[in-house]
């Protein structure tokens, strides 16, 4: 009975990320990702490093940091001061590194319990094809991390 | 207590709860160490969860009886998957003496007299038939086990309890048709030319329907999500093919249905039932009428409770969360071994999961807990010995060319060499996510990991004045990395340690 870890079942329909879903298609998503949890302190995403996942968060908090700094990564485009950034429940994470195929240019550390959903890196791009509701969603919250990095959540 | 069984209650320095192949590993190589310990388990003999399954007679994780290492040495456990790890190379391969040599794969049998022998030959005595029931905590920190024996004190424990109780997601109408560990009670008989729907598309799943093929009239296997095998995903914890038959029987049009279907509800009609439900890739809104259901939805860990103590869970409540070493994230001095070690992932290299789920990986999961454990909470000190450094290089590549405990837990596990005042000291196994997110001198862990497009190569990592990156190694020709390349390329990376 080695199964590995089971499907995780949790009520995807209150994220963002995953909102205009039907049921049926939740019940689907839901077995796309499996469920992690993290201590406080755990490193999630290591910056430089490849074969990462993309991760969306349950429950938790966490910090997203550059070189050891805790900065919004957008900020660094637009030359906008650095701002500290948490992550919370519905974000995600992870995805940039993913689609480029290039190592992680970020840390992201727990700063509390976490509960996530992750999906490994190479899947990441089949699965949004399949739902092309998520994949919008997944434009909106990135391109509105863009627009406005202070506020984007 | 004065039955003559070992280990009567009392105090002991640490407890473990079971004695399936995770509590015994344990007990053997805490022993080892020199670590007294009590070992109860409910059973009335070793093997856990091989004294009931696999259902259908054989395991999907293979045996080879004649690998290309000879039995004795430990390479050759990354060819045998089932046998625990002894320091005798006499008691090395003991699945695959208790084979019958007709099948690489062991029998359910074959595994069980292979934990017996294992305990009697290594000396890990257990107290059977002594039924854990409760847990509390003293005001000095120490535990305190509840038994059908009496109690047990203890400053640590570890429970090694598997990964069998049946989890039923929450479909109307599910709670009433049986789970795949009832099965084992019931037989198959009452399935004979049954039309029969099977909730689920991982292994339990398709180690039913592989058995039923014989049986059955007609088999439906059904999920929300298509059906990944191993072969695909490369990744062991996917469906394995030693069961995937009934894949082959659906695109072949033998009487197997493969279907991606959300279920909706279960209902009893007069002789049988109909599987309510709704498809995920385009097959809409359907209705199966079937004679029988099974729910092969999953498993939890036998927690009892240890919640009310604080152990935190995830997974919808089966599996406790648990640090790199497999402690309670959330109740210090409370250890998981076995199965229930899958709690903590790993890396997830490339998406590849921990290999702890099986007898395969988590058995190196005990050899580095027993360390961890005696060298956190009993003051044992770990032996570094030193190495040549003219023959580092090929010791490192040499380990990721045949070390079993890297080869069975990719990404997780790495052979670990550290550069301390002109000096290389091997630490050992060692969990790979505690090095690469821990601080400490110039090191090099190293480990094996499957690319995306199924290579296997060996990366090193790295750590250099307390920042650590990773140094992927091209793969190389039968997987043997003591390549000429690797030699320099190894040798330029150690020689920038330790300055």
């Amino acid at each position: 009975m080695a199964e590995g870890l089971p499907q995780v079942d949790i009520d995807l329909a209150a994220l963002p990320l995953f909102s205009g879903l039907t049921s049926t298609e939740l019940d689907a998503v839901t077995q796309e990702f499996e469920e992690e949890y993290a201590q406080p302190g755990e490193r999630l995403l290591r910056e430089g490093f490849v074969g990462t996942g993309f991760y969306v968060v349950i429950s938790g908090e966490a910090d997203w940091l550059i070189g050891g700094q805790r900065v919004d990564r957008s900020a660094t485009l637009i030359g906008s001061p650095p701002k500290p950034v948490t992550l919370r429940r519905g974000d995600w994470f992870g995805e940039l590194s993913v689609l480029f195929d290039e190592p992680s240019i970020s840390d992201v550390v727990a700063l509390t319990s976490m509960q996530l959903l992750v999906m490994p890196g190479h899947e990441l791009e089949g699965f949004l094809f399949r739902y092309p509701k998520v994949m919008l969603q997944l434009l909106k919250g990135d391109a509105r991390r863009l627009r406005d990095p202070e506020r984007w959540r | 207590m004065s039955d003559g069984r070992p280990s009567p209650p009392g105090e002991y320095p640490l407890v473990i709860v079971g004695s399936g192949p995770g509590g015994l590993q344990l007990s053997y190589d805490l022993s080892r160490l020199g670590i007294e310990h009590a070992l109860i388990s409910k059973d009335s003999g070793p093997g856990g969860m091989f004294r009931r399954f696999p259902m259908f007679g054989r395991l999907i994780t293979c045996s080879r009886p004649h690998a290309i290492v000879d039995c004795g040495c430990p390479a050759y456990f990354r060819y045998d998957w089932n046998s625990l790890v002894t320091e005798d190379e006499t008691d090395q391969a003991l699945v695959t003496e208790f084979m019958d040599g007709d099948n690489y794969f062991p029998s359910r049998a074959e595994m069980e007299a292979s934990f017996a022998a294992f305990a009697e030959r290594g000396g890990v005595e257990a107290r059977y038939d002594c039924t854990w029931e409760s847990t509390r905590r003293e005001d000095d920190g120490s535990f305190v086990l509840g038994t059908s024996d009496g109690e047990y004190r203890a400053k640590v424990l570890v429970f090694a309890v598997g990964m069998i109780e049946p989890w039923r997601p929450p479909t109307p109408g599910i709670e009433d048709v049986p789970h795949y560990v009832d099965i084992a009670e019931s037989g198959i008989d009452y399935l004979r030319e049954k039309r029969v729907f099977i909730i689920g598309k991982r292994n339990s799943a398709f180690e039913i329907a592989n058995g039923l093929l014989a049986h059955a009239c007609q088999l439906i296997l059904g999920s929300p999500h298509g059906v990944r095998p191993s072969i695909t995903t490369g990744f062991p914890t996917a469906p394995r093919a030693r069961y995937v038959q009934p894949l082959e029987d659906a695109r072949f049009g033998g009487g197997t249905f493969v279907v991606d279907v959300a279920l909706e509800r279960i209902e009893r009609t007069g002789d049988g039932y109909e599987v309510h439900a709704d498809g995920t890739s385009g097959l809409g809104k359907v209705v199966f009428e079937v004679d029988e259901v099974i729910a092969c939805t999953g498993f939890a860990t036998g927690l009892g409770d240890l919640r009310d103590l604080g152990v935190e869970t995830f997974y919808k409540d089966r599996l406790p969360t648990q640090t790199p070493y497999w402690e309670s994230a959330s109740v210090p001095g409370i250890y998981f071994a076995g199965s229930a070690t899958q709690g903590q992932a790993g890396m997830r290299k490339y998406g590849w999961p921990s290999h702890s789920a099986s007898v395969g990986g988590f058995r190196f999961n005990a050899q580095v807990q027993a360390r961890h454990i005696a060298a956190e909470h009993f003051g044992y000190e770990p032996p570094r010995p030193e190495i040549d450094p003219e023959r580092a290089v090929d010791y490192l590549l040499s380990q990721a060319t045949s070390e079993a405990a890297i080869w069975s837990q990719h990404s997780n596990l790495a052979r670990k060499l550290t550069v301390e005042n002109g000096s290389i000291y091997d630490d050992g196994i060692s969990v790979l996510m505690d090095f690469v997110d821990s601080s400490g001198p110039d090191a090099i862990a190293i480990t094996v990991e499957t690319t995306l497009e199924g290579e296997i190569q060996p990366c090193a990592y790295v750590r250099r004045d307390g920042d650590v990156r990773e140094e992927p190694f091209d793969p190389a020709w039968m997987n043997d990395f003591r390549t000429d390349d690797n030699r320099a390329r190894l040798g330029e990376i150690f020689a920038g340690l330790g300055a």
